[in-house]
């Protein structure tokens, strides 16, 4: 409660002086904070001072603030406080949650300015120490920056949402928060036992002992995870005789690529891109570009492969003029369907070469059978690049363009094809169904199903070479990359792109870093020359447990 | 004095960030910068307070009003940033 106090008039300019002070002080404060957050954890948890910064120089508030000190003789403190809580109130009526969540910062704004005015600094939280859960009614998202610098273990606040800055902010530290505890303060006495699982939102206080043995042994589990996966993640995927493989990810929605980085991928080897089509309309061009613009930026500086639509005709029967097809695999699909359907192409050609510029996007064409399908595509990007150029829109003039082989007519005449391109990605679970004339949906035919059967071994040494000898790229996008057994093979055959699961990255670089290249062909030769699938197997398991 | 009518084009409307943006914009002009949405009349454009109390959210109608010397350009600037969609995340 501030005491009502009313100025003498000599003082009244000195204390609108005061007040300005205080002002500019807390905004150097914050510039140095967001300057600080910025270099530590980037400009996106930054951004969240500027919000600070415009609400404290509003000039609104300042005067408002002003005005009261010189009509109504307050001092700063009462006339500033005055001024806030009107605005608080209306800040509460707001219907938006996500603006009311915001009365956070204007509270965070309030309680700095008067600590200024004060003549402190803000030190509430310099005493914390280390090894310690901090228990709050609530925490203004300026604390939660210094408590994310101490060796604070954990976070639980009674008020606050999980939109509030002060959640962002102890999220993005990797502080152990739960927010919304309503009765955190009256439960729990300082010194207490406490368990934070903030992955899911619980607090357990004083935790009967087999509680705490539950929790040690998921703690250490799960460091144990992280440090292996770190460790993992920076060694390079290197065979013994010192061979670069590189492992890219095979993703369909961009929320997954920061994970398959903390998995080691170096890069997108194949972007499926069918998700944006599965709406009740067509993607735009602004929805794709941003979707790409997203991937490219998440991997750069390594290479985003986003492969074009690669639906059946049967799944766009929403938009398209569709016929029912006896055999859809062997039907109106992938390149066929864009080739008949030009519009539909070149909104998502647009959409490419335009994310082009904000990493390497490298745009990918499937179910390819035909040479002059590769000519018709490229025909088609190059009047897409001649009316951005038109336009004056930006996009990406040295976007690669490769194409899956997949298809049994392109891997045989893969050294026609591979002249027409700038690389070139197995599909080796289509290439498989199609060169063994299997459906392996059909339960009937299943386990005649085979990536390793012969056949489709020589296709990819096929392939591999004619990549090698055209100087191209030549990746793998099939299953069968992620399959530690096949890997041996397919380096043997030549290919040094694998494109996987995210999750299958670093147990196949186990695999790669304890592999002689020499073995694996000399292994790779002898499977060629095997009669079936199983003969292949047989041999890849008496040579790998040798 | 001259007048223009918007529509926002935030998917999240004109929360925290956006806000900040337009009032570091809208600070930049001489003029006297006023937005109006609803019963909402002619808050400042230039206080970060005044443009999230009026909670402008997708397809709200705004109309800017803007007095002073380099009021054409004013009103153009603000209402060409309500009509994008900048800022779309927190």
């Amino acid at each position: 409660m501030v005491a009502r106090r009313r100025l003498m008039h000599s003082r009244v300019e000195r204390e609108v002086d005061r007040f300005l002070n205080a002002l500019y002080q807390v905004g150097e404060e914050i510039r140095r904070t967001r300057r600080l957050v910025e270099l530590e954890h980037g400009p996106d948890l930054a951004r969240i001072f500027d919000v600070q910064l415009a609400m404290l120089e509003d000039e609104q508030i300042r005067d408002q603030t002003v005005t009261r000190i010189r009509q109504e003789l307050s001092p700063a403190e009462s006339a500033f406080s005055s001024t806030m809580a009107v605005h608080k109130r209306t800040f509460e009526k707001i219907e938006n949650e996500y603006l009311r969540a915001r009365v956070g910062d204007v509270r965070d704004i309030e309680h700095q300015v008067l600590v200024r005015l004060a003549g402190g600094e803000l030190g509430g939280l310099q005493s914390i120490r280390a090894n310690t859960i901090v228990v709050a009614r609530d925490l203004l998202p300026s604390e939660a920056v210094q408590l994310g610098r101490r060796l604070i273990k954990g976070l639980v606040t009674e008020q606050g949402a999980a939109t509030s800055h002060t959640s962002i902010i102890a999220r993005s530290l990797g502080l152990p928060t739960v927010v919304g505890a309503q009765t955190a303060c009256s439960s729990i006495a300082s010194g207490d036992n406490l368990v934070v699982d903030a992955d899911e939102g619980v607090v357990h206080v004083r935790p009967k002992i087999d509680t705490l043995r539950y929790y040690k042994t998921a703690l250490r589990r799960q460091r144990q995870r992280e440090r292996d996966l770190r460790l993992r993640r920076d060694l390079p995927a290197v065979t013994l005789d010192d061979t670069e493989i590189t492992l890219m990810a095979n993703v369909d929605l961009p929320q997954e690529i920061e994970a398959a980085i903390d998995n080691g991928a170096r890069g997108v080897g194949m972007f499926r891109t069918e998700f944006l089509y599965l709406g009740y309309r067509l993607p735009t061009e602004a929805d794709q570009l941003n979707a790409y613009r997203q991937i490219a930026e998440a991997v750069a500086p390594w290479p985003a492969v986003i492969r074009t639509l690669d639906l059946g005709g049967d799944k766009l029967t929403h938009v398209l003029d569709t016929a029912h097809e006896a055999n859809p695999f062997l039907g109106w699909r992938g390149i066929r369907i864009c080739l008949d359907n030009l519009d539909l192409f070149k909104t998502q050609l647009r959409a490419l070469l335009r994310a082009g510029v904000h990493g390497d996007v490298q745009i990918l064409l499937p179910m390819v059978s035909d040479v002059e399908e590769i000519r018709r595509a490229r025909d088609v990007i190059e009047e897409t690049k001649a009316e951005l150029r038109r336009e004056g829109t930006a996009f990406g003039e040295a976007c690669k363009v490769g194409i899956m082989i997949e298809v049994p007519s392109a891997a045989i005449l893969v050294a026609q094809m591979a002249a027409e391109v700038d690389f070139l990605s197995l599909g080796t679970n289509d290439l498989t169904q199609y060169t063994l004339a299997v459906d392996r949906g059909s339960a009937k035919v299943a386990q005649l199903y085979d990536p390793l059967h012969p056949a489709v071994l020589r296709l990819i040494k096929a392939v591999a070479d004619a990549g090698f000898g055209a100087g191209i790229p030549t990746s793998i996008c099939g299953e069968m990359a992620g399959d530690p057994k096949a890997v041996l093979l397919l380096l043997g055959l030549g290919i040094r792109i694998l494109s996987l699961s995210p999750g299958l990255i670093p147990e196949v670089k186990e695999v790669v870093r304890v592999l002689e290249l020499d073995h694996a062909r000399d292994v790779a030769s002898r499977c060629l020359e095997l009669e079936s699938g199983s003969a292949v197997r047989r041999h890849l398991d008496g040579t790998t447990s040798r | 004095m001259v007048e223009k009518q918007v529509i926002v084009q935030n998917q999240l409307g004109i929360h925290a960030r956006p806000a900040t943006l337009l009032v570091q914009m809208a600070a930049k002009f001489e003029a006297e910068i006023y937005l109006s949405k609803g019963e909402v009349r002619r808050i400042n454009g230039k206080s970060i307070m005044g443009v999230m109390m009026l909670a402008a959210e997708h397809g709200a109608e705004v109309l800017v009003e803007a007095d002073g010397e380099d009021e054409a350009e004013a009103v153009e600037s603000v209402a060409h940033l309500l009509a994008s969609k900048f800022e779309d995340l927190t």
